[in-house]
C-alpha cells in the first residue's frame, strides 16, 4: 500500500513537471502580447515598455518559468492580467460552476446510462433494444449547443421551470441555485449518457458469455439474479473508467454548453484567458485541470481495487 | 436416472434445420458412470449443454426428442426452471475450472449461492463448509474466503464440484473436467469423482475425447460420431470387444506402454461437419470396411449381445469383421 502510494506520488510530481513545462513553454510560442490587449493600441512605447517590466514578461522564458514555479509550490498561482485578481481566486470561481455542473451531468449520467445499457443487453436483439440502442446514437451525434437551445426554448421560455442562463453562487444563493444547472447538465448528460449506455450494453453482452455466467445459470438462480449477482459487477469495471474520464472532460471542455447558458465555468474561462492572453490564467487553469486528471486517474484506479480483487495495488 | 431419448438439437432456421446432435439415446442409471467420448466436434458438448438446458441464446435449440430425470420430463427447461419445478437436482462441471468461477466473488458466497437455491438460509454457510470438506479441499475455513485468483486449477475444480454438489444432484454432467489440468491433478479429480458417485449415488454422465479417462473411470460407454451414438456398452465389452468400427479406430489411436516408438495409426479423413451428412452411415466414408450398401442403407441400432448396442450394419465381431 505505502510503495503504491509513493510510486503514485513520484509518477504524479513528474507528470505535473512535465505538463507545466508544455503548457509554459507553448503559451509563449502562440502568437500574440498581454501588453497589447490591456493597453490597446493607443499605448506609447515608454508604457508599453513599464507594463512588460512590470509584469516580468521582459525577463528569459527560463527564468519566467522557475519564478512562476517557484510561487506555485507556494501555493501561488500569480495575478491574472486582466482582471488584476489573485488567479487562484479567478480560478476557485470557475471551479464551482464547472464541478457542480460536471457532478450533475455524471448523476444523470449514471442514473441513465446505466440502466438503460442494462436494460438494452437484458433484452438484447429486440424491438426495445433496438430502439434504446437508436435513441442513443441518435443523442449521442446531436450536437449539446441544438439540445441546450431546445431544452432553453420548452423548459425555460415555454415552461418556464428552470431559469435559462448564468448561474449565481450557491455559497451567495443557497442550494436552490443548483436549478440554474439542470438544463445545462441535462444538455451535457444526453450525448454522454448515451455513450455509457452503449459501453454498458456492449460490457454486459460480452461479460454474459463468460464461462462463470454459464456455472452462475447452472446453480439455478433466476435469471435476473444472474444478472445483478454475476454479470452487472464485471460489466461495470468496464465502464468505471469511462466514467473517470467523462467527469475530467466536463470539467475543461465545456464550453459550447457553458457558453450557450452563460455559465462562468473553467471552460469558457480557458477560451477567454487564451484570447485576452492572460498568460497566469491560462498556466493557472491548465495546470488544474491537469491536476484534476491526475486525481480523477487516481480514484479510478483505486475504485478497481475495491472492485476487483484480482487488481493488487503495485 | 437420467433417460435422454431421440435427442435433437438443432441450428440454423425452423425450415431448414441444422442437426448437431441426431437422435441421442442413452441412460444413466443411480451410482453409475457413463463415459461419452468422441472426437471434438462431434456434438458431446451440446449433447450436455441441451440435457441441462444451458444451450447458448441465441443457439442451437432442441429440436426434439425428450429429457427424463428420475421419471419427469426435463426437456428445454433451464436450471431455474427446473428448480421451480422441483426437478432441480441436477448439476454440471465444467471444462475450464479457470474461468468458470466468478472473478470478483468471494469462494464461500459462490458456493453459498448455490446452496441457497435450495435449502434454507441459516444453514448455507456451515453447508458451504461442508461441502468444500466433501470435494477433499484442504483448510476449507481459508478457502471460504479467498477468490478464485488465488486458488490452483485443481482447487478451483473442487470448488466448481462443490457448487454442484450443492443441490444434492441425482444426476451430475461432467464435460471434460479434467482436460485443463496436469495429470496428478486430473487423477485425485477423477478419483473423487468416483468416489462422490458411489457415496452420494449420483449418475454421472461423464463427456470426455480421452479413451484413457474412460476405462479409470467409467461403468459404460456411449460412442459419439457426428452427432449419433455409434456404439454403447459397458466399459471392458468396448475395450475388449468393440463393435463399431470407428470405435476400433479410436482405440488403436491410443498409445499404449508396449508400443514403443511405432507411429500411433489414426482414422484418416475428417469427421462431417453437420449440414452435410446425407444417406447411409455417417462414418461410411471414413470407415476401411464400408461396403457399397453402408452409403446408402438407412442404419438402426442393433442390440449385439446384452446392454451392447451399435449402430452398423456390418459390425465387428471379437474386433474382427463379422
Amino acid at each position: 500500500m505505502w510503495s503504491f502510494a509513493l510510486k503514485r506520488a513520484g509518477t504524479t510530481a513528474v507528470t505535473l513537471v512535465a505538463a507545466s513545462v508544455m503548457i509554459f513553454a507553448f503559451i509563449h510560442v502562440v502568437p500574440g502580447d498581454p501588453i497589447y490587449v490591456l493597453l490597446g493600441d493607443t499605448a506609447t512605447p515608454d508604457q508599453i515598455d513599464a507594463l512588460r517590466h512590470q509584469l516580468g514578461l521582459d525577463q528569459p522564458i527560463i527564468l519566467q518559468y522557475l519564478t512562476w514555479a517557484g510561487h506555485v509550490l507556494e501555493g501561488d498561482l500569480g495575478r491574472s492580467i486582466f482582471f488584476q485578481a489573485p488567479v487562484t481566486s479567478v480560478i476557485a470561481d470557475g471551479a464551482e460552476t464547472s464541478i457542480l455542473l460536471a457532478t450533475m451531468t455524471m448523476i444523470w449520467v449514471a442514473l441513465i446510462g446505466v440502466p438503460v445499457g442494462v436494460i438494452a443487453a437484458v433484452r438484447h436483439g429486440t424491438w426495445l433494444d433496438q430502439g434504446l440502442s437508436g435513441a442513443a446514437m441518435l443523442m449521442a451525434s446531436i450536437p449539446t449547443f441544438w439540445v441546450g437551445l431546445y431544452l432553453i426554448l420548452i423548459f425555460a421560455a415555454r415552461l418556464g421551470w428552470f431559469p435559462s442562463s448564468g448561474y449565481p453562487s450557491i455559497f451567495e444563493g443557497g442550494v436552490i441555485n443548483l436549478r440554474y444547472l439542470v438544463l445545462p447538465s441535462l444538455a451535457l448528460a444526453a450525448p454522454n449518457a448515451a455513450l455509457i449506455l452503449r459501453l454498458t450494453r456492449a460490457s454486459m453482452l460480452d461479460v454474459s458469455r463468460e464461462d462463470y455466467v454459464r456455472t452462475a445459470r447452472a446453480k439455478g438462480i433466476r435469471p435476473w439474479q444472474v444478472v445483478r449477482r454475476h454479470i452487472l459487477r464485471n460489466a461495470l469495471l468496464a465502464v468505471v473508467s469511462a466514467f473517470g474520464f467523462t467527469f475530467a472532460a466536463l470539467l475543461s471542455e465545456a464550453v459550447v454548453t457553458e457558453t450557450v447558458f452563460a455559465l462562468p465555468g473553467i471552460g469558457r474561462l480557458v477560451v477567454q484567458s487564451i484570447l485576452r492572453r492572460d498568460y497566469p490564467v491560462i498556466q493557472g487553469v491548465i495546470l488544474v485541470i491537469v491536476v484534476a486528471y491526475l486525481l480523477i486517474n487516481l480514484l479510478v484506479d483505486l475504485s478497481y481495487r475495491v472492485l476487483d480483487p484480482r487488481v493488487e495495488l503495485q | 436416472m437420467l433417460t435422454v431419448r431421440d435427442l435433437t438439437v438443432s441450428s440454423g432456421s425452423a425450415t431448414e434445420p441444422v442437426d448437431i446432435v441426431a437422435g441421442v439415446s442413452f441412460g444413466v442409471a443411480k451410482g453409475e458412470i457413463l463415459g461419452l467420448v468422441g472426437e471434438s466436434g462431434c456434438g458431446k458438448s451440446m449433447t450436455s449443454l441441451a440435457i441441462m438446458g444451458l444451450l447458448p441464446q441465441p443457439g442451437p435449440r432442441v429440436r426434439a426428442g425428450r429429457v427424463e430425470l428420475d421419471g419427469r420430463d426435463v426437456t428445454q427447461l433451464q436450471p431455474w426452471q427446473r428448480v421451480e419445478a422441483g426437478h432441480g437436482r441436477m448439476a454440471m462441471i465444467f471444462q475450464e475450472p479457470m474461468t468458470s468461477l466468478n472473478p470478483v466473488r468471494r469462494i464461500g458466497d459462490q458456493i453459498v449461492e448455490a446452496v441457497r437455491v435450495h435449502d434454507d438460509v441459516s444453514a448455507a454457510a456451515a453447508r458451504a463448509r461442508e461441502l468444500l470438506e466433501l470435494v477433499r479441499m484442504p483448510d476449507p475455513e481459508m478457502q471460504l474466503a479467498a477468490y478464485p485468483h488465488q486458488l490452483s486449477g485443481g482447487q478451483r475444480q473442487r470448488v466448481m464440484i462443490a457448487i454442484a454438489l450443492a443441490c444434492r444432484p441425482q444426476v451430475l454432467i461432467a464435460d471434460e473436467p479434467t482436460t485443463a489440468l496436469d495429470v496428478t491433478i486430473q487423477v485425485q479429480i477423477l478419483g473423487l469423482l468416483r468416489e462422490l458417485c458411489g457415496r452420494l449415488e449420483m449418475a454421472i454422465l461423464f463427456i470426455t475425447h480421452d479413451m484413457g479417462v474412460i476405462a479409470q473411470l467409467a461403468d459404460r460407454v456411449a460412442v459419439m460420431y457426428a452427432g449419433r451414438i455409434v456404439e454403447t456398452a459397458a466399459v471392458d465389452a468396448v475395450f475388449g470387444s468393440p463393435r463399431h468400427h470407428y470405435t476400433r479406430g479410436l482405440m488403436d489411436c491410443m498409445p499404449s506402454r508396449n508400443a514403443g516408438a511405432r507411429r500411433l495409426p489414426t482414422v484418416s479423413g475428417q469427421p462431417p461437419a453437420p449440414g452435410t451428412i446425407r444417406a447411409g452411415c455417417v462414418f461410411a466414408p471414413r470407415c476401411g470396411a464400408a461396403r457399397e450398401q453402408c452409403h446408402v442403407m438407412t442404419l438402426s441400432r442393433v442390440e449385439v449381445s446384452r446392454g451392447h448396442e451399435v449402430l452398423c450394419a456390418f459390425p465387428l465381431n471379437g474386433g474382427e469383421p463379422a
